[in-house]
Parts: C-alpha cells; structure tokens; sequence
C-alpha cells in the first residue's frame, strides 16, 4: 500500500506548484512560439535557418547547459538579471517565475516546430481566396491561417505543457529546490528518492507517468484532422 | 468595361526560363483565354487579380490603373474589387457554405454581416440553389455544388471583374454542359464581365464572346467569335469555324481525331 507521511506538504504542494509554472511556461512558449512560427512560416529572411536552428537548440541540448545560460543571462549577476535587480528589484533566481522561465525556454521548441510546420501546412490558396475577398494581413491570419493550423498548434502546446511539467534540469539549476516554493514534482522526486521517502517517490513517479501519458493521447486526437482537404 | 493587359514576367525555375509577355484588351462579356497548360493563362490571371506581380508592364480597368510598373503603382489585390474562382475552388475548409458566400462580408471580430450582407448572402444562395446545404461543409458537397459556392463568395462584393481559372475542368463531363450554362446566365444576371481560362475547346465554342490564344508566353491570336463567320444569323455559335479556327492556330493537323 502506497502510504505517504505529510501527503499535502510532500505531494500536493509540489503538484500545484507544477501545474502552476507548466501553465505560465505553456502561455509563454506558446504565445512566443506561435508568432515565431507563423514569421518563419511567412517570410524568408536572411539566416532563417540559422535562427531556426538556434529555437530549436533547447530541445537538443542537455537542460544544464540551459540553466547554465539562463544563469548567466537573469542570474543577478546576469547581463538582464543585473539590470532587473538593480532598477526594478526583481529577482529571479530560486523563485517560481525563475522556474517559469527555464521551463518556457525548454519548451519553446516545442510550440515553435508545430506552430510553423502547421502554418506552412495551411495551403496558400486559402491565404490568396482571403486576399482578393478583401482581407488584410491580420484578417487573414485570424479567419483563415489561424483555425486551419490550430490543430497542429494545440498539439505543440500540450507537448510544451507536459515538457514543462517535466522540467528537472534546468529549473533545478535557476530556480532550486526550495520546498513549497520552487519545489516541483520532479524536483520533488529526486529528492524523496535521496532521502529514502519511497512512498513519496512512488506516488509522484506514477502521478507524473499518468499525466504526461493523458496529455500525449490527447495531442494524438487533437491532430486528428476533421478536413479532407483541409491541408494539402 | 475595359481591361487592358500588357505585362511581362520572366520565371526561373529547376526546369528553365519561362517569359510570360502577353498584351491584350477586352471589351466582351465573356472572354475565354484558351491554351496549352504552361502557356501562361493561370499567371496572366493571377497578374490581374494581383497575386503575381509583373516585371514590367501595366493593367488596367476601365481607365483605372491597377499596375504601372513605370509609375511604380501597385494595387494590393485586396483593394482590386475582383472576383477569381481558384480551379480547385479554394473553398475554407473550415467555414460552412454560407460561411464561405459571407466571408468576405465578414471580419475575424464580426464574425456575423451586417443586414444588408446577409440579404445579399441569402439571395446568392437562392440564386445558386444552395439553400438545402447552406450549413454543410465544403467536404460534404458534391464538385458542382462547390464550383457554385465559390461562384457565389466571389460575387458578394460585387466585383468589377470575375475571373475564373478552368472552372469545369474538375467537374464530370455531362456536369459540364449544364455548369457551361449555368455560367452563362450568371453573367447576364450578374451583368459582371467573365474571363476564364481553359484549355477544352467545347468551353469556347459555347461561351467565348472573344478568344485570346495562349502559346508559350504569348498571345498567339485575339479575335471575336461573337461575329459572322463564327455565328450564324440567329447569333448561335457556329461550331465547325471554330473548330477550324483552333486546329489551325494549336497546330493541331487536319484528318486526325479531334475529340469535340
């Protein structure tokens, strides 16, 4: 029998402290990752793919190498955590905004990758239709490019989500493991599994699985296309 | 109404070097650009709708200039006030058939029209007899049904022009005489000059009130079929002059089988 000492304090504080930055990381990745998607799927510029090799470093890379970087960029000796700390006060480092934003980075590539292809998926005759029905480029982008792609970017962002959900290394590097503060779930784990709490471990390892698994099946229908021709 | 065309575009692809450098005008209510599919009809037609833009050259309606590469005056095709029928219809996906008739009545914050366009939607619709699938979605109806929404979406606004690219060409053979018809009386309704283009030379003898002959890039011939030796006395179409106006300028040699 799964018996957990101090369940609220061990596991639900961690749950909803999880729920809470994967939501905030899935906005910001979801609406950063969105409009850059739809810019790359758009227009060719000088070293796109370049760029777009660079958005997508985050999913490749080890998560310490990211928190490293993000250390160096909002730690308070950062180039922008410095000036944060020294004009407005803010820090950001072992907070939960800071976990935020490591699982935001991590997950961008996410939103980012299935926004674009999903937009480049969107067949530029129903772009052209728009355009000599009187259509501006916002228009289109709202009543056409928008509701024919936003299957492929709900998948991204559910992805994304249960990425952020998942995040260990880096928010462990920016944001640390302060128990009812920055303390997530996966924080959480390899933490109970440290002390010997293997209750605890067991308990969070299979919350964890059963979630991610839900989310996955979920992206799976939502890709489900309902338009024969929707995309071609 | 009159449109003048005369532009000039050069593509580069892994295949070669195509020159598009075609000049025409028309006066007619009906004008069928016929040709050879890579003889440049579809860009011509993009170029007037302004989805392509020329190199070089100008375009104008009625006097009213929607290109002048001299005066560097380009008008966005959203501003054009014309109606183009994509060949595979281009219908939304996503939108039902009154959805699609609408749209251009319509913005992404005011997703219903106003009065006076839902008037003009629910009488298009009754026009096109698509009342009974007004809800359906594009995938739910049949390709005659689909060639007459698009038909209609492209007519709501009232446009100067319609441009249709191969309008039958997706449709069953027996479809096509009515549709051919069909089209015919949408324009006299509609009082809206039509430029098709096609590559079926039935759709010229039956439709065209002027012929503008694509070959490689150019206009080969632009001659009126609307006067005596191509109708006869009772205005009707006179079919074996046609015919032999076409095998002579496609090169296409007597005595073998024509399939019209």
């Amino acid at each position: 029998m799964l018996v957990i000492d101090h369940p609220i304090e061990g596991a639900l504080i961690p749950l909803l402290l999880s729920l809470k930055v994967a939501f905030w990381a899935t906005m910001l990745a979801g609406l950063s990752g969105i409009a850059t998607g739809f810019i790359f799927s758009r227009r060719v510029f000088f070293l796109r793919e370049f760029l777009d090799a660079v958005f997508t470093l985050p999913m490749v890379l080890p998560p310490t190498v990211i928190g490293y970087y993000l250390l160096v960029l909002i730690g308070r000796q950062g180039f922008l955590g410095g000036w944060l700390d020294e004009n407005l006060g803010i820090n950001l480092v072992f907070t939960w905004q800071g976990a935020v934003i490591a699982a935001s980075v991590v997950s961008f590539p996410l939103v980012y990758k299935s926004a674009r292809s999903a937009f480049e998926g969107v067949n530029i005759q129903y772009r052209q239709a728009a355009e000599i029905l009187g259509k501006s480029e916002w228009a289109i982008f709202f009543s056409v490019s928008l509701p024919l792609a936003w299957r492929g970017i709900l998948a991204g962002c559910l992805m994304a989500f249960a990425r952020a959900l998942g995040e260990f290394g880096a928010t462990l590097m920016v944001a640390g493991s302060l128990p009812g503060r920055t303390q997530t779930v996966s924080v959480a784990i390899y933490e109970a599994v440290e002390m010997g709490k293997d209750n605890l471990a067991n308990f969070l390892v299979l919350l964890t699985s059963v979630v991610c698994l839900v989310i996955l099946i979920g992206s799976g229908q939502v890709l489900k296309s309902k338009y024969e021709s929707g995309r071609n | 109404m009159k449109i003048e065309v005369d532009i000039n575009k050069t593509f580069h692809s892994t295949s070669g070097t195509f020159v598009l450098n075609v000049d025409f005008t028309v006066e007619d209510s009906i004008t069928v650009i016929f040709g050879a599919s890579g003889s440049g009809k579809t860009l011509t037609l993009k170029a007037l709708a302004g989805l392509e833009k020329p190199d070089k050259g100008r375009i104008a309606i009625d006097g009213e200039t929607l290109f002048n590469s001299e005066q560097n005056i380009t008008v966005p095709a959203r501003l054009r006030n014309i109606g183009y029928v994509f060949q595979d219809y281009a219908l939304f996906p996503h939108l039902r058939v009154t959805e699609n008739i609408a749209f251009a009545g319509t913005s992404w914050i005011h997703k219903q029209p106003n009065k006076q366009m839902l008037g003009r939607v629910e009488e298009l619709l009754e026009i096109f007899e698509l009342n009974r699938i007004k809800n359906n979605f594009p995938w739910q109806i049949s390709g005659g049904q689909r060639q007459r929404v698009a038909i209609a979406r492209a007519l709501l606004l009232k446009p100067s022009l319609l441009l249709l690219d191969e309008p039958f060409a997706a449709l069953d053979p027996l479809l096509r005489i009515k549709t051919r018809e069909e089209l015919v009386n949408t324009q006299r309704h509609f009082e809206v000059p039509i430029i098709i283009i096609s590559h079926d030379p039935q759709d010229v003898v039956v439709l065209a009130e002027k012929l503008i002959i694509f070959k490689d890039g150019l206009v080969e011939k632009s001659i009126h079929l609307n006067v005596p030796p191509y109708r006869n006395k009772e205005g009707k179409p006179i079919r074996s002059e046609i015919r032999e106006l076409l095998m002579e300028t496609a090169g296409i040699k007597e005595g073998g089988s024509t399939p019209w």
